[in-house]
C-alpha cells in the first residue's frame, strides 16, 4: 500500500502536504506522483536509496522547486501556485534548513551566521544578536560567536547551521542528510538536540537521511522510490 | 596534448567554464581597447610633434637692397599673428629663382599677390569681416595648404607670396635656400612626452591587475578541478598548462574583441582634443607593431598572471589549499602617508620666507633651495603611501561597517572585505594615483587660471600691448616720430579706444639682457602723464605736476604672466632733456585698450604695417590673450590628468566588477543558499554593490582628499595672487561622475550574474 493520497482533502490537522507531485529534470523524472501529508509538530523522516527523489521531494515541500504537477499545501495554501517572491518570504518567515555542508556564509562569524535570517528580516540588529547569543546557549556553542566557520569541527558547524534554522522560529524544519557528514557520536548528539528544540518549539520536521539510526528519531518514515513515497511499516504488513 | 585538453576544457565544460570565459575576455576587451585608446592618442601626438618643422627654416638676415637671383632660394619671412585669442602662424615668401624650395604641404610657392591657406583659416576668412581679418593678408587664395604642414585640421596657417623686392624690405627677411627638415619641439613636447608616457604607465599597471583578476575568476573552483587531475596523475607542471592555456585562451580572444571595440572608437577619439588641438584622423592610430604587441603581449600577461596564482596554492591529489595565509595589513601602512601629509603641510610654513642675494645684487625673498626636494620627497610618500595605506583602510572601513551594519547586505560585503582587504583594493589600487594627482591638478589648475585671468582685476585682459622694438634688434629702434604720430592719430580715432605711447630715451631705453626670466634689469620708457588718463593709471601713475614719468617696465612687455608683477610699475622723474619733446623720439611701445572686439580685432590688423615698418617681429596681443595661452596649457595638462582618472575610474570599475563576479562564482553555493532559506534577490544585489562601491569610494574620498590638501599646499606657495585653493571646477566633478556611473554601469553588468547563479531551481544540498 502507498502513502499517496490523490485528491483526499487536507486533513484538518495537516499542516503541510503534497499531493501527486511530479518533477523531471530535463528527461530524468525524479517524482512520479508523490503524496505525503504531515501533521503540525510531527517529526517525518523521509528515507530511501540515493537518486531515490527524497532531496527533490523535500525541496518541493519547502517551495524550493515547483513541481512539473501535482500539488503541494502549506497551512491551507497552495504553495506551488505562490510567485516567486511570496515563495521566498515564506521560506524566510515559517521555514528552516539544515543540510549536510556549504550552507554557512564562510565571511560571518558564528553569531553573524547565526542573526543572519533576523536580519534579512528586519530584525534590529542589537536584538538579533541578542536571539543569536541566546540560541548559542541552548546548541552549546558558548564562547563561539566571534569564531569564523571554517574554525569550527563539523558537530559545531552543523550546530550552528541548527541555531541559524531555529532561530526565526520556523514553523517547518527541511533538514536534509542532516548527519551526513558528522561521525556517528556527533550526528546522535546533533539529531538529539534537533529533535529536542523541534519539540520545544513545536515545530514541524521533515528530516531527509538513509541512515535508519537518524530516521529512529522521528515519529513516522515514508519510503521515497523511483519518485513514489511508500509507507514502509505498511509495506511490512504488506508482506 | 596538455595544450589540446587545455584547449577543450575551455571550450567543452559546460555553461561555467564558457561563462568565465566571456567574463574574463570581456574584461580583458575593454581593458585593450582603453589601452588602443591611450596608444592612439600618443601615436598621433608623435606622428604630429615629429613632422618636419618648416617654420624653424632659417637663413642669413637680408642686407636691405643686396637681392641676387638664385635658382634654388628664396626670401623668408615668417612671423605669428593672432585672431580672438587663436595663433596664426604666417609666412611669406618670393621665390629667387625656379627651384626655390618649396613648403610642405603646398604643391608650390604662391606668386605675388597669391595665398595658400589652411582649411581652418580660409573659413575663418569667409565668416569675419575683412578688416578684422582678411586685410592682413594681401592678395587671393591660391589653394588649401595640406596635413604636410599642419598638426592638426584646427591648424591656422597662411603661406603668402610677395614680390621679392618688397619683402626684401621687411625686416626679419632671410634668404633660404632649403627647408628645414627637423621635428617639431616645442616647450612642451617634452613635457606632453612623459606625460603620456606616465599615462601609458599608469594606466598599464591597472590593467594587468584587471587582466590578472580576470584570470584568477573562479580561481577557487577551477583549483578544485585540477586537484582531481592530480588525483588522476597529472603533474604540477601539466596542470600549470592547462591554467595557462585557458587564461591564454580567455586573454586573447578579449584582445581581439578589444581591437574589434576600438575600430568604431577611432574616429570618436579623433574628434577629442586632448592636448588641447584635433589630430588628423588617420594619425589616431597604433602602429602594426603596437597591435602585435598587445595582440601578443596581454594573452601572454594573463598566462604569466594564471601560472603565478597557481604558485600560491597548493594542488595535491586531495584538493587545493593555500600556500600561506594572507596576514591583514597592518597599521604601519598608514606611516608613509602620514608623513607625507604633514611634510606637504609644513614645509611650506617653514621654508619660505628665505633672504637671498638676486643676480642683480637685489635681495630677495623667496623659497628655501630645500623646499622643493622636500616637497617632491612628500608628494613621493604620500603617494607611496595612499598605495600601501589603501588596504588596511579598507579593512577598517569594513570593519566598521560591520560592527554598525544593519542589513543584512552591509554585513555580509563588510566581512568579506574585511577578510580579504589586500585582494578588495588590488582591483581599484590604480585609481588611488591617478585620482590623487589627477585631483591635485584640478584643485590647482582652475585657480591659478581664474588668478591669472583676475590678475589685477582683470583689467589688463583688453589691453593690447604692442612692442616696436625687439630685444633682438638690439636697444634704441622703435617706431619713427613720424609715423608714430600719424599711428596713434588713426588708433584713437577708433571709437572707445584709448593708446599710451611709450617712448625710448636715452642709452638706457629699450630692453635689456636678463638673468634669468624674473631677474631683467629694469628696461626704461618715458610715458607723457597726459596721455595716461584715467585709463591707464593703474599701470603707471605720475606725481603731480610732472609732465612726464621714466618708467621701468621690466618684463611687463614681454611676459604672459603677470601674476608677480606688482602695479603700478615703478616710476622715476623723467630725464631733464626728454620732458617737453617726446613727439620727437622714437617709440618703442604702445598700449591700446579697448572692449570691443570687433575694434581691438580692426586695430590689430591695423598696426601689423607698423610692427613691420619698426622691424618688430612680436605679435600684437593683449595681456588676456597672453595670459589664455598660458591658462590653456595648464588646461591641456588638467584635461589629461582628468582623462587619465576617468579612464583609470572605468578599469578599476571593470577590476572590481570581474573580481566581485568571480567572488560570485566561487560563493554560489552559500549565496543559493541565502536565497533558498527566504534572502530576496535585492538583498544579494546589495552585497554586490557594497562589495564593490565600499573600496571604489573609499579609495576614490581618500585619494582625492589627499589630491586636495596637496593642492591647498601648492596654493599656499603661490600666495595670495591666485586666491585660495577651492575645490574643483565642474569638469572635474562632471568627469568624476560619468566616470563614476560607467563603472557602476560595469557593476551592475554583474548582477544579472547573481541571478542565474543563485536560482533556487538549480541547486541541491546534500
Amino acid at each position: 500500500m502507498t502513502a499517496s493520497l490523490p485528491g483526499t482533502p487536507v486533513p484538518a490537522q495537516s499542516l503541510i502536504e503534497a499531493r501527486n507531485v511530479v518533477k523531471s529534470f530535463g528527461q530524468t523524472p525524479a517524482l512520479r506522483g508523490a503524496s505525503l501529508a504531515m501533521r503540525r509538530g510531527e517529526i517525518l523522516a523521509v528515507m530511501g536509496p540515493s537518486g531515490s527523489g527524497k532531496s527533490t521531494l523535500l525541496h518541493c515541500l519547502a517551495g524550493i522547486f515547483t513541481p512539473d504537477r501535482g500539488e503541494i499545501w502549506f497551512d491551507g495554501r497552495r504553495l506551488d501556485a505562490l510567485s516567486e517572491p511570496e515563495r521566498t518570504k515564506l521560506r524566510r518567515t515559517a521555514f528552516g534548513f539544515v543540510f549536510q555542508f556549504g550552507q554557512l556564509v564562510p565571511e560571518l562569524s558564528v553569531a553573524d551566521n547565526i542573526a543572519l535570517p533576523l536580519l534579512l528580516d528586519h530584525v534590529k540588529r542589537k536584538e538579533a544578536y541578542e536571539q543569536a547569543a541566546a540560541w548559542l546557549g541552548r546548541l552549546e556553542l558558548h564562547g563561539l560567536g566571534e569564531r569564523r566557520t571554517g574554525e569550527l569541527s563539523g558537530g559545531q558547524a552543523q550546530r550552528v547551521a541548527l541555531a541559524r534554522a531555529l532561530v526565526t522560529h520556523p514553523r517547518v524544519l527541511f533538514a536534509d542528510e542532516p548527519t551526513g557528514s558528522l561521525d556517528s557520536l556527533t550526528g546522535e548528539m546533533v539529531m538529539d538536540l534537533m529533535v529536542g528544540l523541534a519539540r520545544e518549539e513545536e515545530t514541524t520536521v521533515v528530516l531527509v537521511t538513509h541512515e535508519a539510526r537518524v530516521a529512529a528519531c522521528a515519529d513516522r518514515e515514508i519510503l521515497v522510490r523511483d519518485g513514489k513515497v511508500f509507507d514502509p511499516r505498511a509495506a511490512e504488513v504488506g508482506q | 596534448m596538455m595544450f589540446l585538453l587545455g584547449l577543450r576544457l575551455v571550450v567543452r565544460t559546460g555553461k561555467e567554464s564558457l561563462a568565465r570565459l566571456v567574463l574574463i575576455a570581456s574584461a580583458v576587451a575593454i581593458g585593450v581597447s582603453l589601452l588602443l585608446v591611450v596608444l592612439a592618442d600618443f601615436r598621433a601626438f608623435q606622428t604630429a610633434n615629429s613632422q618636419r618643422c618648416w617654420e624653424c627654416t632659417t637663413g642669413p638676415y637680408l642686407i636691405s637692397g643686396a637681392l641676387k637671383p638664385a635658382a634654388n632660394a628664396e626670401l623668408w619671412n615668417y612671423s605669428e599673428d593672432y585672431f580672438a585669442g587663436q595663433p596664426i602662424e604666417r609666412l611669406e615668401v618670393a621665390a629667387l629663382g625656379p627651384h626655390a624650395p618649396v613648403v610642405p604641404g603646398i604643391p608650390r610657392l604662391p606668386g605675388a599677390g597669391r595665398y595658400f591657406a589652411s582649411p581652418a583659416l580660409v573659413r575663418l576668412l569667409t565668416s569675419v569681416p575683412r578688416d578684422e581679418l582678411g586685410a592682413r593678408f594681401p592678395g587671393s587664395l591660391a589653394g588649401l595648404v595640406g596635413p604636410a604642414a599642419m598638426s592638426g585640421p584646427g591648424d591656422l596657417v597662411i603661406i603668402i607670396g610677395r614680390p621679392a623686392a618688397e619683402l626684401a624690405h621687411l625686416p626679419a627677411t632671410e634668404r633660404v635656400s632649403a627647408i628645414a627638415t627637423t621635428p617639431r619641439v616645442n616647450g612642451t613636447t617634452t613635457l606632453y612626452r612623459y606625460g603620456f608616457g606616465m599615462v601609458a604607465v599608469g594606466l598599464v599597471f591597472p590593467l594587468l591587475t584587471l587582466i590578472g583578476t580576470a584570470t584568477r575568476l573562479a580561481a577557487a573552483r577551477r583549483e578544485e578541478r585540477f586537484a582531481a587531475f592530480r588525483l588522476v596523475g597529472a603533474t604540477p607542471r601539466q596542470v600549470g598548462v592547462i591554467a595557462s592555456v585557458e587564461a591564454f585562451m580567455a586573454a586573447a580572444i578579449g584582445t581581439l574583441a578589444g581591437i574589434a571595440i576600438f575600430q568604431p572608437l577611432q574616429p570618436v577619439v579623433a574628434r577629442v582634443a586632448v592636448t588641447g588641438s584635433r589630430y588628423f584622423p588617420s594619425t589616431v592610430a597604433p602602429t602594426s607593431g603596437e597591435y602585435i604587441a598587445v595582440l601578443l603581449g596581454v594573452p601572454i600577461a594573463a598566462m604569466g598572471a594564471a601560472v603565478w596564482s597557481l604558485q600560491r596554492v597548493r594542488i595535491s591529489p586531495l584538493g587545493a589549499s593555500r600556500k600561506t595565509t594572507p596576514s591583514p595589513p597592518s597599521a604601519l601602512r598608514v606611516v608613509p602617508l602620514v608623513l607625507g601629509l604633514v611634510v606637504f603641510t609644513v614645509a611650506p610654513f617653514l621654508l619660505t620666507g628665505h633672504k637671498q642675494a638676486g643676480p642683480l645684487g637685489l635681495a630677495n625673498s623667496g623659497p628655501s633651495p630645500l623646499l622643493f626636494p622636500v616637497l617632491l620627497l612628500g608628494e613621493l610618500l604620500i603617494m607611496t603611501g595612499l598605495f600601501l595605506s589603501g588596504s588596511w583602510l579598507t579593512m577598517q572601513a569594513a570593519r566598521l561597517v560591520a560592527r554598525t551594519a544593519n542589513g543584512a547586505a552591509g554585513l555580509v560585503a563588510a566581512r568579506r572585505l574585511a577578510d580579504s582587504p589586500k585582494a578588495a583594493f588590488r582591483a581599484v589600487g590604480g585609481l588611488v594615483l591617478a585620482l590623487f594627482v589627477g585631483t591635485a591638478i584640478a584643485g590647482v589648475v582652475p585657480a591659478v587660471n581664474s588668478g591669472l585671468r583676475l590678475t589685477h582685476g582683470g583689467k589688463l585682459n583688453d589691453v593690447l600691448r604692442v612692442s616696436f622694438s625687439p630685444p633682438s634688434l638690439g636697444a634704441g629702434e622703435g617706431l619713427l616720430p613720424q609715423p608714430s604720430a600719424e599711428m596713434l592719430r588713426r588708433v584713437r580715432s577708433y571709437p572707445g579706444t584709448s593708446a599710451l605711447p611709450v617712448y625710448l630715451y636715452g642709452p638706457q631705453a629699450g630692453y635689456t639682457a636678463c638673468e634669468g626670466f624674473y631677474n631683467c634689469a629694469p628696461s626704461v620708457g618715458i610715458v607723457n602723464c597726459r596721455n595716461i588718463g584715467r585709463s591707464f593709471a593703474f599701470i603707471v601713475r605720475c606725481p603731480p605736476r610732472a609732465a612726464a614719468v621714466q618708467v621701468q617696465f621690466g618684463v611687463f612687455f614681454i611676459t604672459s604672466n603677470l601674476l608677480f608683477t606688482p602695479l603700478p610699475l615703478s616710476t622715476s622723474p623723467a630725464p631733464a632733456g626728454a620732458g617737453g619733446s617726446l613727439r620727437s623720439l622714437r617709440m618703442g611701445e604702445v598700449l591700446v585698450m579697448t572692449s570691443n572686439p570687433s575694434t581691438l580685432e580692426k586695430v590689430r590688423t591695423f598696426m601689423a604695417a607698423y610692427t613691420a615698418a619698426a622691424g618688430s617681429s612680436n605679435v600684437p596681443e593683449t595681456f588676456g590673450e597672453a595670459s589664455r595661452t598660458r591658462a590653456a596649457a595648464y588646461s591641456e595638462i588638467e584635461t589629461i590628468a582628468l582623462a587619465v582618472v576617468a579612464v583609470t575610474l572605468v578599469v578599476a570599475a571593470c577590476s572590481v566588477a570581474v573580481s566581485v563576479g568571480g567572488g560570485l562564482m566561487e560563493r554560489k553555493r552559500p549565496f543559493t543558499l541565502l536565497r533558498v532559506t527566504g534572502a530576496q534577490l535585492r538583498v544579494l544585489y546589495r552585497v554586490v554593490l557594497w562589495e564593490s562601491v565600499l573600496p571604489l569610494t573609499l579609495t576614490a574620498v581618500v585619494a582625492a582628499a589627499a589630491g586636495l590638501a596637496t593642492a591647498a599646499s601648492i596654493m599656499r606657495l603661490l600666495g595670495p595672487r591666485v586666491g585660495s585653493v577651492t575645490l574643483p571646477g565642474p569638469v572635474y566633478f562632471l568627469t568624476l561622475g560619468c566616470a563614476l556611473a560607467v563603472s557602476l554601469a560595469l557593476l551592475l553588468a554583474t548582477l544579472p550574474l547573481l541571478k542565474r547563479i543563485t536560482v533556487p531551481d538549480e541547486m541541491r544540498f546534500e
